[in-house]
């Protein structure tokens, strides 16, 4: 696949395979830091697009490439959880070769990664970091509705014990509580509407909305991350007025700068 | 002081029920009756006779067979002091007149108080006490592993700790020792403190740990009202003999609750907090939870996980995670192999942190 690299310009690239992947890159106008490569992965709303927009001034501002995979429904149903089995329709292998693509066509190193994630885009991210730690720098999740627990005792996805279609798990919890995690949750995203999970399952160990969810979740990986001896950076942030339309999150304007913040903080 | 010697028959012998806490005892010797006006010691092994079966209607053979006992049943159990929150506080008599059967693995003891809700103890009536051929009374320290001065091998080291008696500890470290064992691990176990009980010893033998001591090996009946000497001779022995065989991981079972005077006597012995890489506290509520976990990280003592009765409320369960900010594990879930991996990776992980930090901590002694 070619095509030059323009800065200020979003492009649109497409991989063939298995199942055909697209993603958006966003180059700035002026100067490219190499090490910051911003990927942003989308909610079930899938506007990867969307995504790239919102997030161009604090490109410009950080001289940051902006990745945005596209999960296609029909190509990838499960994404959020980054397949419907280990072998069938794995999101995160997906975008592994989305990383490829981007490594080979503008010569910057794959990993480590500053990653944020929306809704199903936080579900996908906690699990991709679970399953590959040393990939992720920091990442920002912001509402997922509900999570993989740091749990060997429940079964993937709710937690990391194997299953028949999903044998052979095997995590470095102690890696992956080494990433330093922001969690954004909208202080009105309190609600149980119709996207959100609400198995009797994921309520009552993961709490009855997002807040809780989130709140039980980065609790959990801080007992784990004592348990280990590890100093943990995993932490909650509210979003004033934001429920869980993710208009209402950009609404809020200090959002997108709070991830670049987070993310990019130990760079500055 | 008047001593009456008398031969005991083989057959009178064989006859009597030898309780779990006289099974380190060779049997195969000849055996006399002391009688008179002794003063029993800790571990002296005592011929005694069923008069009124109370708490205890069954006694614990070597075998850890829990066997029906009769009146007038002849026993041969160990004098001992008891400490048992939710039985019987019981101390060794300073005569050899009628006292009780405090302990079902077989401890005789003048009876000092009791929980309400269970029956007054089992009463027994002294025969003598047993001496061997030449007429030295048998203590258990004459059968008890060879003392050590150091441990060689260093193991990753896991003990379980609790609120109080029934909190869930053994239960803990036997399925503790089962997940370990299913990942292909080998793992050695023992019981450093309380009182000599089969049913706590073969819970450890049946989960696959392999050797498995318990404070009997080391020549102590119960480890109430010892010196901190005696708990570090029984560190040192039992520590040793484990190491020896060179396990992967040890998981050492502590009895009562922290605030119980042995144990918390056995937790300020640096030969035996510096061996440690790992803490599992064992809990009955979340409230008993949060209070061991502050009273274990107070003293620097690495707590990682929490288990034990509490874990059969999910709610209790939630308050405790919430409380300590540690992993709750259901006491069952601590067979599991997914469970138990990461119960391994942490303990593994904690200690290799330890050597970074303290590299000179190969041998304890």
């Amino acid at each position: 696949m070619t095509d030059t690299p323009q800065p200020g310009k979003i492009h649109c690239r497409t991989i063939e395979g298995m199942s055909q992947t697209n993603y958006f890159v966003y180059i700035p106008s002026e100067t490219t830091d190499q090490r910051r490569i911003f990927y942003t992965v989308h909610g079930i709303s899938r506007n990867a697009e969307e995504h790239i927009h919102g997030f161009i001034a604090q490109a410009e501002r950080y001289g940051a490439i902006i990745v945005a995979p596209l999960f296609l429904k029909e190509n990838f149903p499960h994404y959020q959880q980054l397949g419907s089995s280990a072998t069938l329709e794995r999101a995160d292998m997906a975008f592994d070769h989305v990383l490829q693509d981007v490594h080979e066509w503008l010569k910057i190193p794959p990993s480590p990664m500053h990653m944020f994630g929306f809704s199903g885009g936080g579900q996908f991210l906690h699990r991709y970091a679970m399953f590959n730690p040393k990939r992720v720098a920091r990442m920002v999740l912001a509402a997922p509705g509900w999570y993989t627990f740091p749990d060997p005792g429940q079964k993937y996805p709710y937690g990391i014990k194997s299953t028949l279609e999903w044998p052979n798990l095997k995590f470095s919890m102690e890696k992956f509580l080494q990433i330093p995690t922001l969690v954004l949750t909208g202080d009105e995203d309190d609600q149980r509407d119709k996207d959100l999970n609400k198995t009797r399952k994921i309520d009552c160990f993961q709490g009855l909305n997002r807040i809780e969810r989130a709140e039980r979740w980065t609790a959990a990986a801080r007992a784990l991350g004592r348990a280990y001896n590890i100093p943990t950076d995993f932490k909650m942030e509210s979003i004033p007025n934001a429920s869980h339309a993710y208009e209402s999150y950009l609404a809020h304007p200090p959002f997108a700068q709070q991830i670049f913040d987070f993310l990019f903080e130990a760079q500055n | 002081m008047d001593i009456q010697f008398e031969p005991l028959q083989k057959r009178r012998l064989d006859q009597a029920k030898w309780a779990y806490t006289t099974r380190r005892i060779n049997r195969d010797q000849n055996f006399q009756l002391l009688g008179g006006t002794l003063i029993p010691k800790a571990g002296d092994l005592v011929l005694a006779r069923v008069d009124e079966l109370g708490q205890h209607q069954r006694l614990e053979l070597v075998t850890s067979r829990r066997a029906s006992l009769y009146e007038e049943d002849e026993i041969v159990v160990v004098y001992g002091n008891r400490y048992a929150p939710d039985q019987f506080e019981g101390i060794v008599p300073d005569h050899l007149e009628p006292c009780r059967l405090v302990a079902a693995g077989g401890v005789a003891a003048r009876l000092l108080n009791r929980h309400d809700r269970v029956k007054t103890a089992t009463r027994i009536t002294p025969l003598g006490l047993l001496a061997d051929d030449k007429g030295y009374r048998i203590n258990l320290s004459s059968a008890r592993l060879p003392k050590a001065e150091q441990i060689d091998h260093k193991p990753l080291v896991l003990v379980v700790a609790g609120t109080s008696m029934n909190s869930g500890k053994t239960t803990a470290c036997a399925n503790l020792v089962k997940g370990f064992v299913r990942q292909g691990i080998k793992v050695a176990a023992a019981k450093f403190t309380g009182t000599g009980a089969g049913a706590d010893y073969r819970a450890l033998v049946d989960a696959g740990a392999d050797p498995v001591f318990d404070f009997v090996d080391a020549g102590y009946v119960s480890t109430y009202r010892v010196h901190r000497d005696v708990l570090l001779d029984i560190v040192m022995t039992l520590g040793a003999e484990m190491s020896s065989n060179k396990p992967d991981v040890i998981v050492i079972e502590v009895a009562d609750g922290l605030l119980q005077r042995e144990t918390a006597r056995l937790f300020a012995i640096p030969e035996f907090t510096d061996w440690i890489d790992g803490v599992v506290f064992a809990a009955n509520d979340a409230l008993g939870a949060q209070a061991g976990v502050s009273w274990l990280s107070a003293r620097q003592l690495p707590v990682f996980a929490i288990t034990g009765v509490l874990t059969a409320s999910p709610l209790a369960q939630r308050e405790a995670h919430d409380i300590c900010g540690l992993p709750v594990y259901h006491t069952n879930a601590l067979a599991q192999k997914s469970v138990s991996s990461y119960v391994y990776s942490c303990l593994k992980f904690r200690s290799q942190k330890q050597s970074i930090s303290n590299p000179v901590r190969e041998e304890v002694g």
